[in-house]
């Protein structure tokens, strides 16, 4: 073993730092009501807000890659005027507290907002208190976690292979469709996982631009909220859902963030 | 001539300014120092870097002319293209790989397959078809890149470094290969490396880049007979000298004269084989001939010979055997007198 050139002062404050992140965690599992987490998972409103959570995830994970990949690569390849600023206008919601992203989501989409009131009188859309506002709030929030790490992805790959897809008789979109997209497609996936797991959790954006009716648009972080006050084993329950899915999304991606040396 | 190229662009600190023709058959080899711009050349010729001035055409048909503006796109170009790193798909089989350009050119994947499969088993990887990349050797990578490149049948073949990337025990037995693949080629072939070794034994006609610029082209008898630049005589290994001929002798542009037979005039270049120098510790006397002055600088073995570095006014390289290092203590450095018979003394214009 090497010596290490740490000062042995840091190890209390690195130890707090560890029991400070697990120990809610032990709390969490330490009150789970084992015997009847079973009938508690299978309880109408957990499995309505579970049925809800996957719609909306799912839903925002498409509205993300949908609009998401696109703006990536052009994001990477394309050199226009005011790059920097579409970059950092679009990745400015993983910053912004999810409430105010509500708050103007409301504003532009509401049904007296910006875009909102077109979309009614053309179309009789209402977005507001509506599942399809619950997937457009996710994917607000989830969406720039996707395009930073399908960018970076991008970046990150040797360009080359592209000029040889052109060499063999390849146009753009076929080189992008069989030879960038595929050879991106780690960043692609780690991108899609946590716009899902961002999504999934999301709480913020969502109860203030979509409310939080049953059924409609109260995901699992918002019926965990609910029944904290009401039914604290069904909130534990629903807490535990959500944890475990979290651990097998860092499980999917430790390759990625904890490369082993 | 079948292709035909003026290619004018700077690129970082890159100025390429070459023209290049090859004929239909012809194999050209483009041999050049690191950084020279052979690349970029073949690059630009398959339409990856554009142009900012010149034009390229093939058999008749202009891929791109900066005077009026014509441009065919890379996936356009009739050009096969084999990159120094071979640049396989990794995420497809060798079978997919060599089918890609069947593919992308819109033919079946059946009969796609099938002729990537024929291409496969031509190059002796019938049995690999389902291999990736990264399970493949160095050497079948590159033929795998060959394949890929030459099923679509391409009327310009550019090979960039195509035996960079192997370990010498492989090379020869891959370059053997090559050579017996590209003699079947029946196109314009136009290869890039910076191993005179392997440029001898593929070209047809050498074409040397330096800092972008043509230096030298010709036959590879002819350019290691008659090297026309510094890089290309230290590669073929004789000592070159830039001078002004006057009849029988030439006053050479570093200083010192050389004695020469023949009548030249003018501006001219003046060779001398190392095994053409003979060194002694005393000045010599008897036949004219010339004596150069100088001291031993560096010993290096080069096989059964010694290469013995001289500077002097004139610097020279002198090839002797292990036995004339030994009694003339050449080892030690010292001072040394280097003589040429003028006869040994190659004058070509420059």
């Amino acid at each position: 073993m090497t010596r290490s050139r740490v000062p042995g002062l840091l190890a209390v404050p690195a130890a707090l730092a560890v029991g400070f992140l697990a120990i809610p965690l032990v709390g969490l599992l330490g009150r789970t009501p084992w015997g009847s987490i079973g009938a508690e998972l299978a309880s109408p409103r957990v499995l309505e807000a579970l049925r809800l959570s996957l719609i909306c995830s799912f839903g925002a994970v498409a509205v993300s890659v949908g609009l998401g990949v696109p703006l990536a690569v052009l994001l990477a390849r394309v050199e226009f005027p005011g790059r920097n600023l579409v970059r950092a206008l679009t990745t400015l919601p993983m910053v912004l507290p999810p409430v105010v992203g509500g708050v103007a989501l409301l504003l532009a989409f509401g049904r007296r907002g910006l875009v909102g009131q077109w979309l009614d009188r053309a179309f009789g859309i209402t977005l507001p208190f509506t599942t399809a506002g619950a997937i457009l709030a996710e994917a607000f929030v989830a969406m720039p976690f996707l395009v930073i790490t399908v960018e970076a992805g991008l970046r990150a790959m040797d360009r080359r292979f592209e000029d040889a897809a052109a060499t063999l008789g390849a146009g753009r979109w076929t080189t992008l469709r069989r030879v960038t997209l595929p050879l991106i497609a780690p960043s692609l996936g780690a991108g899609i996982a946590l716009c899902w797991a961002r999504a999934l959790g999301e709480f913020g954006a969502t109860i203030t631009f979509a409310g939080n009716l049953p059924g409609v648009t109260q995901t699992m972080p918002l019926a965990v909220y609910i029944a904290l006050e009401t039914d604290l084993e069904a909130a534990i329950a629903l807490s535990l859902v959500l944890l475990a899915i979290s651990l097998a999304v860092l499980v999917a991606l430790r390759d990625r963030w904890f490369p082993t040396a | 001539m079948s292709l035909e190229a003026r290619v004018g662009l700077a690129l970082g600190r890159l100025e390429l300014e070459a023209e290049l023709a090859v004929a239909t058959g012809e194999l050209v080899v483009l041999l050049g120092p690191n950084g020279a711009g052979k690349t970029t050349l073949l690059r630009a010729l398959a339409g990856l870097v554009a142009l900012e001035r010149g034009r390229v055409v093939l058999d008749g048909a202009v891929l791109e002319d900066t005077g009026d503006g014509a441009w065919v796109p890379t996936e356009r170009r009739p050009v096969g293209f084999v990159f120094q790193d071979y640049l396989l798909f990794p995420h497809l089989s060798a079978l997919e790989n060599v089918a890609f350009g069947l593919r992308a050119r819109g033919l079946g994947r059946a009969e796609a397959r099938r002729r990537a499969a024929a291409w496969l088993d031509r190059v002796g990887l019938a049995a690999h078809a389902g291999a990736r990349p990264r399970a493949l050797s160095g050497g079948q990578a590159q033929r795998v890149a060959l394949a890929r490149a030459m099923v679509c049948e391409p009327r310009l073949l550019l090979l960039d470094e195509p035996l960079a990337a192997l370990d010498a025990a492989t090379r020869a037995e891959v370059r053997r290969d090559l050579r017996r693949q590209l003699a079947s080629f029946d196109g314009t072939r136009l290869l890039v490396t910076h191993d005179p070794l392997e440029a001898m034994a593929l070209a047809d006609r050498l074409v040397v880049l330096e800092h972008g610029r043509v230096t030298q082209t010709g036959s590879p008898a002819e350019v290691s007979e008659r090297p026309r630049s510094g890089y290309v005589a230290e590669l073929v290994g004789v000592n070159l000298y830039r001078g002004r001929a006057d009849g029988g002798a030439v006053e050479l542009a570093g200083g010192g004269r050389l004695i020469v037979t023949g009548d030249h005039r003018g501006a001219v270049f003046a060779s001398v084989h190392p095994r053409a120098v003979a060194l002694h510790r005393r000045v010599p006397e008897g036949t004219p001939r010339n004596v150069l002055a100088g001291t031993a600088d560096s010993v290096d073995v080069v096989g059964d010979r010694v290469r013995v570095r001289i500077v002097g006014q004139v610097p020279i390289v002198a090839e002797v055997t292990p036995a004339a290092v030994g009694e003339l203590h050449l080892a030690d450095g010292g001072p040394v007198w280097a003589s040429v018979k003028a006869t040994e003394v190659t004058v070509y214009p420059a």
